[in-house]
């Protein structure tokens, strides 16, 4: 685990984020109907200053909508025809550190587990689409998971495991790569890991979700920041005793700080990707090139 | 003697009643069954003792004429049912529908009881329903496990936020009931995703109603048609707000759905347009119908298609039959889609433990229509009570999938059955097996009894709900679970007998017999404004009509000339060296080129086995029986669009080509009386189009697809024929031949007073506008469609086709054409005829491309997370 909680550090910060998606067909493509979750959500330690999405050519209509995770999602259909579509979100975020109730953190991670009535942490309990819960999770999980250790420790030395265990791999997996399949290759990028970390909790019976965002890079010591080499990510939440959801990084092996935007949530990657949609098109291939890039202000 | 029952060995119902069997055999662990004929009294109970007199009117003796009777009107409305093999997607024919001509009979107090039963059954449903979708109390407060909510297949989070407008969030609702042996009700599962089933209960009450005419009368069950009008004026009711006149559609899979026939004779009693996702689509933030390059507002969408499958955009991304942006829209209300999206959760039979409970809490009542008892495995006290009596449950999973009787598998899978629902309970429940009521249906040797269920169907109606009187009965198969069609059902093993389900009134009503449904004896609130809807306009049905045509065209020009080649062979069959065989070859080769199936039939051994084939032969294209294959899947696909009577049309045909197929050592007779029974099926349906059918857009892409057709198969018939001059009497006897097939050999013979001339015959078969045979008819009939379409514009390129083809004809010299060169051939003649045909495959073109619109392939934007791509 590293730098946690570095008195020196500033607690807040604040962030331009822009995140470019731009495909290219090598046919028209007569319209394009596209469902983006790009649009940060405004939580305790999160406030939303201003966020814009622009979609070229210009979508005949597009709407936002709530959803059942409470996450602001946009709709937007494309009747012009195009070779090259292109959405782009700037969000103006402050983030803050989340405070973490650590005498509740410190409390047996057995009584996090979910109570008798209790529908919220059922939903993220289950199985879902890209999360399995199998024998093998289960016993990959357990060695963290020692009955009556503190809630806090066994979700760190889980994330510290997962971050020694695994290969991060640029794009050594399709996206929707299956959890037995992460552990079988012990290789991934973050969407596997965070999948991954929700699977553990949830074979221990915590309930965990996915969360979608984006993670301030620092640039190595005497270099200049480099603009759009960052990425989308992602890293999960897990419900702690007391009710709180505290949010690990199991890629970079670190609790989510105020370098974590978060843009949504839901039981598994499905739930919230950046961009999915459905296009008309006689063109046999595409390119998407991704460019996001996190500022500090 | 039990009252109206005849004495006598020829009692029919005596001996149903004296049946053995009645009681369970020694030792059974098995109830007695209820018996619906006499209750609990053992005398005929009142209702059934009329049917009884009735039945021993016909006796044995008529029975089995009544079975062939319901299997012929069946036919002849053709009502079917597609089977789908489970996880294969290939088509598979339509089967016809089974029926057992013996109604079942529910009495009126009994009626009474059930029906207050599903009322509220739908009324509790709808409370748990909306509230799943909006403030989820019944979970939150611990009134249903979540899991079984949360896991379910249909339970679709997506469908948070859309909200029907109304008092009701669940719109149809089908229960599944049976008889426990005490006579009372129990549901044995609900239908809440896009219930099947009404219009079958219909179709099946207008056979029964005909074949028992004088027992329909005097018996009087309560009529169906009301509970139609009340689909329609609900459906009207939740239009989104503001709507004066709402254009409603049924939105269908399409023709190879299990209940395409359920779907589209719904959409036709309810005289509504039965749509498929291609006649859809999401633009500006409302549902549109495509309508000749315009598009029609859509705002009620009655939806046959299961929700998981009705939005590629947000809903099952691999599915073809939904409309991209569904959601989105009735996210946004400006289109209602009943059953409203993510209503399929109801249907978990998770869920029928605890509707006791919900009914006192939600409803303050005790529940009055009971499940079968229901044990759900996913908590431990149900799970030991289902290991412990494993025997006598079904199996049935939470979700989508088959159940499982453990009483019928060995030892070794019972086992593997307890160590799964241990590993997965939550996703199963054991269901007591039901006893099910017994009641006489038509058997091998007379009256049998068989074990019955029923399905009976409810809709929301202004502040209640509304029981349809009646229903789809249907007979449990052997298996001890009920099978009815489709899959969905309690457990699936295939097709079983459906009932008619017969609800006496409390007073006896003097007649009633069907009444239509667009004809209302109560009144039932104000009068529904018609809307002009251009139904027959969208591409997709235009394109299915223009294809009836060509295929009908089809059918009935291959068939002239099978007719006259089959009398030419059987003329010179023993003649073979008289001069005019010569022409046999000659049609022959005819049949093969306008078939385009056979190539080797001029040289065929037996030229009438091979004429067989051209008929029978359904897998190669050009037959008779494909065009007919063809034509009768273009009509399923537009049944809204026709008249009734084009079922009976077709069920004749098909009869015609069963008896040719029965009889396989057939030297002509019975295929001379097939094809005079497929010619004359043709000809009905070209009557039924001319004096049936409204003079819509799809009426002018049928006829123009005939029209095209019949051109292209002169041109094709006159290529094989005439092309070559043929030696002395071959060449007039083929002549008259061409005349014959091309049904204008008495006007020839008129005009031309007996001398046959090549020149003259091209004259009137591709020159004489008043011949409705001939080219120049069939060109002058396209370019009047095309000008009365709505879109005309006087330049399109269907129209400018037309316009040239017809310049070419004023421009054809016959007597040029008429010339023989050196070799024999008439290459004038040759080089024209062809022109033509390939002047007509690019008019058909053209107009296949300005009106029948081509989606593009769809395809899923690229998706990405952290470095990882996804094109």
């Amino acid at each position: 685990m590293t730098d946690i909680g570095r008195a020196d550090e500033p607690v807040t910060r604040r962030y331009r984020i822009e995140h470019r998606t731009a495909y290219r067909y090598s046919d028209s493509v007569s319209a394009s109907y596209g469902r983006g979750y790009l649009r940060p959500r405004v939580l305790p330690w999160q406030d939303l200053q201003s966020h814009t999405l622009v979609i070229e050519p210009a979508p005949s209509d597009a709407a936002e909508s709530t959803d059942v995770y409470g996450n602001v999602d946009s709709y937007f259909h494309v009747t012009k025809s195009h070779t090259e579509l292109v959405v782009t979100g700037v969000s103006m975020v402050v983030v803050r550190r989340p405070e973490i109730d650590v005498v509740a953190a410190e409390r047996p991670w057995e009584d996090a587990r979910i109570g008798e009535v209790d529908a919220e942490g059922m939903e993220f309990l289950l199985a879902s689409p890209y999360v399995q819960i199998t024998e093998e999770v289960r016993e990959y999980a357990a060695s963290s998971f020692r009955p009556g250790r503190p809630a806090m420790d066994a979700l760190v030395d889980l994330v510290r495991r997962i971050h020694a265990d695994f290969k991060y791999s640029s794009g050594s997996t399709k996206v929707g790569t299956s959890v037995p399949e992460i552990l079988t290759k012990r290789s991934g990028v973050c969407q596997d890991f965070a999948h991954l970390m929700v699977a553990c909790a949830r074979s221990h019976g915590l309930p965990a979700r996915y969360v979608s965002g984006y993670l301030a890079t620092n640039p190595p010591p005497g270099r200049e920041r480099m603009v759009g080499v960052d990425a989308s990510h992602a890293w999960a939440a897990v419900r702690v005793p007391g009710g709180h959801w505290l949010a690990l990084d199991p890629t970079n092996d670190q609790l989510a700080d105020e370098r974590y935007t978060t843009v949504a949530w839901g039981r598994d990657y499905g739930d919230v990707p950046p961009l999915r949609g459905v296009i008309f098109t006689d063109a046999e291939t595409s390119t998407m090139k991704v460019a996001v890039d996190v500022a500090p202000l | 003697m039990t009252a109206g029952v005849q004495t006598g060995a020829d009692s029919l119902v005596e001996d149903y009643l004296g049946r053995s069997g009645m009681l369970p055999p020694a030792g059974s662990q098995l109830r007695r069954r209820y018996d619906e004929l006499t209750g609990a009294t053992g005398n005929l109970l009142p209702g059934w003792a009329e049917i009884a007199g009735g039945l021993d009117s016909i006796g044995h003796a008529g029975l089995s004429g009544l079975t062939s009777l319901v299997d012929r009107l069946l036919e002849d409305d053709g009502v079917t049912y597609t089977p789908v093999s489970a996880g294969q997607r290939t088509a598979v024919p339509a089967q016809r529908w089974q029926l057992d001509p013996v109604p079942l009979l529910i009495e009126a107090a009994d009626w009474a009881r059930l029906e207050a039963g599903l009322l509220q059954r739908s009324t509790l449903l709808d409370a748990v329903l909306t509230d799943i979708y909006s403030a989820r109390s019944v979970l939150t407060s611990g009134l249903l496990p979540p899991e079984l909510v949360f896991e379910h297949e249909h339970y679709l989070r997506q469908a948070h936020g859309i909200t029907i407008p109304g008092a009701h969030q669940l719109f149809f609702h089908a229960v599944d009931v049976c008889r426990a042996p005490d006579g009372g009700f129990e549901a044995l599962g609900d239908r809440t995703q896009a219930p099947s089933g009404a219009g079958y209960a219909m179709a099946d009450r207008r056979v029964v109603s005909r074949v028992l005419p004088d027992l329909f009368r005097r018996s009087a069950p309560r009529g169906l048609a009301n509970f139609f009008h009340s689909i329609l004026g609900s459906l009207h009711a939740v239009a989104p707000n503001g709507v004066e006149n709402p254009r409603v559609v049924v939105l269908s899979p399409g023709t190879h759905s299990e209940t395409a026939f359920d779907q589209a004779f719904l959409a036709s009693l309810l005289g509504l347009p039965l749509v498929e996702s291609a006649d859809l689509t999401v633009r500006s933030g409302r549902l549109w119908m495509r309508a000749l390059g315009r598009y029609e507002p859509v705002d009620v969408v009655l939806r046959r298609v299961d929700a998981a499958w009705s939005d590629p955009l947000d809903l099952r991304p691999d599915s073809q039959l939904g409309v991209v942006g569904l959601t989105e829209v009735c996210r946004r209300g400006t289109v209602t889609v009943v059953n409203s999206l993510g209503s399929g959760v109801l249907e978990n039979p998770g869920l029928l433990p605890y509707l006791p409970a919900l009914a006192r809490e939600l409803l303050g009542e005790d529940l009055k229509l009971p499940s079968v008892p229901t044990f759900w495995c996913g908590r431990p006290a149900g799970l030991s009570h289902v290991l412990a009596h494993l025997d006598e449950m079904v199996l049935r999973p939470t979700g989508p999938g088959s159940s499982v009787v453990p009483a019928m598998l060995g030892s070794a899978d019972r086992a593997t059955w307890r160590l799964r629902l241990a590993a997965e309970p939550t996703r199963w429940v054991g269901q007591q097996q039901a006893a099910f009521s017994e009641a006489p249906a038509v058997g091998p040797r007379g009256l049998s009894a068989q074990r019955v269920g029923m399905r009976l169907f409810t809709v929301a109606h202004q502040s209640g709900y509304v029981a349809m009187p009646g229903g789809l009965g249907r007979i449990v198969g052997d298996s001890g679970v009920s099978g009815f069609p489709p899959a969905a059902e309690i457990i699936p093993t295939g097709p079983s007998v459906a009932k008619d389900l017969w609800v006496r009134s409390l007073r006896v009503e003097p007649s009633s017999s069907v009444e239509p449904v667009g004809v209302s004896d109560q009144d039932s609130g104000p009068l529904v404004q018609p809307v002009e809807m251009a139904a027959a306009a969208s591409p997709r049905v235009l394109e299915d009509l223009f294809w009836l045509g060509r295929y009908a065209e089809r059918t009935e020009d291959l068939t002239r000339l099978l007719i006259t080649t089959r009398g030419l062979a059987d003329t010179y069959r023993y003649r073979r060296y008289d001069e005019g065989a010569g022409s046999v070859p000659v049609l022959l080769s005819a049949v093969s080129a306008v078939s385009a199936a056979h190539p080797s039939l001029s040289s065929a051994v037996d030229p009438v086995a091979r004429m067989r084939q051209v008929v029978l032969d359904v897998d190669t294209p050009g037959t008779v029986a494909q065009s007919l294959a063809g034509l009768q899947e273009t009509a399923r696909a537009v049944r809204d669009q026709l008249s009734g009577d084009t079922w009976m049309v077709l069920a004749g045909v098909d009869r015609a080509i069963a008896e040719l197929a029965a009889t396989p050592d057939d030297t002509g007779a019975v295929l001379q009386s097939t094809h005079a029974a497929i010619l004359s099926g043709m000809l009905a349906l070209s009557g039924l189009a001319s004096e049936n059918m409204v003079r819509d857009p799809g009426w002018r892409l049928m006829d123009i697809g005939r029209r095209v057709e019949r051109g292209q198969q002169l041109a094709a018939l006159l290529l094989a024929t005439l092309t070559q001059a043929h030696r002395g009497a071959v060449e007039s006897i083929v002549i008259e031949s061409v005349l014959a097939v091309a049904e204008s050999g008495l006007t020839y013979r008129r005009r031309y007073r007996g001398r046959v001339q090549v020149g003259t015959v091209l004259e009137l078969l591709l020159l004489d506008s008043g011949n409705p045979r001939s080219l120049a008819y069939q060109v002058g009939l396209i370019a009047e469609n095309l000008r009365l379409l709505p879109d005309a514009s006087g330049t399109s390129r269907p129209e400018r086709l037309t316009e040239e083809l017809a310049a070419t004809l004023r421009r054809a010299r016959p007597a040029e054409m008429d010339d023989v060169d050196a070799s024999g051939d008439r290459p004038e003649l040759a080089q024209f005829l062809t022109s033509v045909n390939e002047a007509l495959r690019n008019l058909a073109d053209a107009v296949a491309t300005a009106h029948f619109w081509r989606s593009r392939p769809m395809l899923p934007l690229g998706q990405h997370v952290g470095d990882k791509v996804q094109l």
